[in-house]
């Protein structure tokens, strides 16, 4: 058991969950800004518009929540793996 | 108690009483299945009240509830499947209130997220699985319906990696759909009791209005979030079955 490898395994999987936030972040950003922009310039579509914009919007934040559950996955096997030696 | 404990407590599933044995399985009334039965029998009793209450003017409940399935018949199921959608209003219907009554059951106190635990998504997006399939096999018949996985004008030898490609697609589909809504209700569940923690994490009593603020706050987006994810779940699940029923490109 080599702590430096250990402790680059839990350094991984907290910096991938911080990627994965940046990303997601990001693409959901620029979703509601043309959404935004959208209804600015015709507010007539913004029922529509909102609509369009939640469904991307929920697929981006699922792709977000299975690097979360892949991450925690890591972290938990790093604690198995320092409980058993 | 430490926080992982706190966590296990909460968020994990806990025998109640033991039912019977199936060859080396027990089957066991458990935290999630009673709160399954409690939203089961919350959604028949209200329901029931709500078809007695509705005609050609509505009183009370069926006025409530008439907002939502209108919504679900005319933003969902239509524009998806077609007007012969109304065949299959009843599946998208249950799953909406199912999924909302279960999402919201965990916010009560004293309440467990029967859709927190993983189990009861898998099986969800299982069913849509097979919905997916039986519904395109059924419309289409199934030679039409394996046809659908091959896309149009591509070089014939690009047609066995797409078939493949499409076919892992279909279960990546329902996979990602159970993902989605576990990870969603799992995840505000940890933060607030994460932040709930952080006072005797602390030892100090003067943490207590940022944790109590922010969990409040937390516990205002978890409602909105229980709607936001019973609506997404019944669209995907829509929009999976209508490209199967009708695909047009």
């Amino acid at each position: 058991m080599n702590l430096l490898h250990i402790g680059l395994g839990y350094l991984g999987a907290g910096w991938g969950a911080g990627v994965i936030m940046l990303a997601a972040a990001n693409g959901i950003a620029r979703l509601s800004a043309a959404a935004l922009e959208g209804t600015a310039r015709q507010p007539e579509a913004a029922g529509n518009l909102r609509t369009s914009m939640l469904i991307p919007a929920a697929l981006i934040e699922g792709l977000g929540f299975f690097a979360l559950v892949i991450c925690l996955l890591m972290a938990l096997a790093l604690n198995g793996v320092i409980a058993k030696g | 108690m430490d926080f992982v404990e706190i966590l296990q407590h909460h968020l994990l599933d806990h025998r109640i009483v033991h039912l019977f044995t199936v060859g080396s399985a027990s089957i066991d009334l458990t935290t999630h299945v009673l709160m399954m039965w409690i939203s089961g029998l919350i959604l028949l009793t209200v329901l029931m009240i709500a078809r007695a209450q509705s005609g050609p003017v509505s009183h009370g409940w069926a006025n409530l509830f008439e907002v939502f399935i209108i919504y679900v018949r005319d933003e969902i199921v239509r524009p998806n499947l077609g007007d012969a959608g109304d065949r299959y209003l009843p599946y998208f219907l249950t799953l909406f209130f199912f999924i909302l009554i279960c999402n919201l059951l965990g916010l009560v106190p004293f309440g467990a997220t029967a859709t927190g635990n993983i189990a009861v998504t898998a099986a969800m997006a299982i069913t849509t699985f097979l919905m997916i399939n039986f519904s395109g096999i059924k419309e289409l018949g199934f030679g039409h319906y394996v046809q659908t996985f091959i896309p149009h004008g591509l070089p014939f030898w690009l047609v066995p990696l797409m078939f493949v490609i499409e076919v892992l697609g279909l279960f990546t589909k329902s996979f990602a759909l159970c993902i989605r809504l576990f990870a969603n209700m799992i995840a505000g569940h940890i933060v607030i009791l994460a932040f709930l923690c952080l006072i005797f994490i602390f030892k100090t009593v003067l943490v207590a209005p940022i944790s109590i603020a922010a969990a409040v706050g937390l516990g205002l987006l978890e409602i909105f979030v229980a709607f936001l994810q019973a609506y997404v779940f019944t669209l995907l699940t829509a929009v999976f079955v209508g490209g199967a029923v009708n695909p047009q490109h």
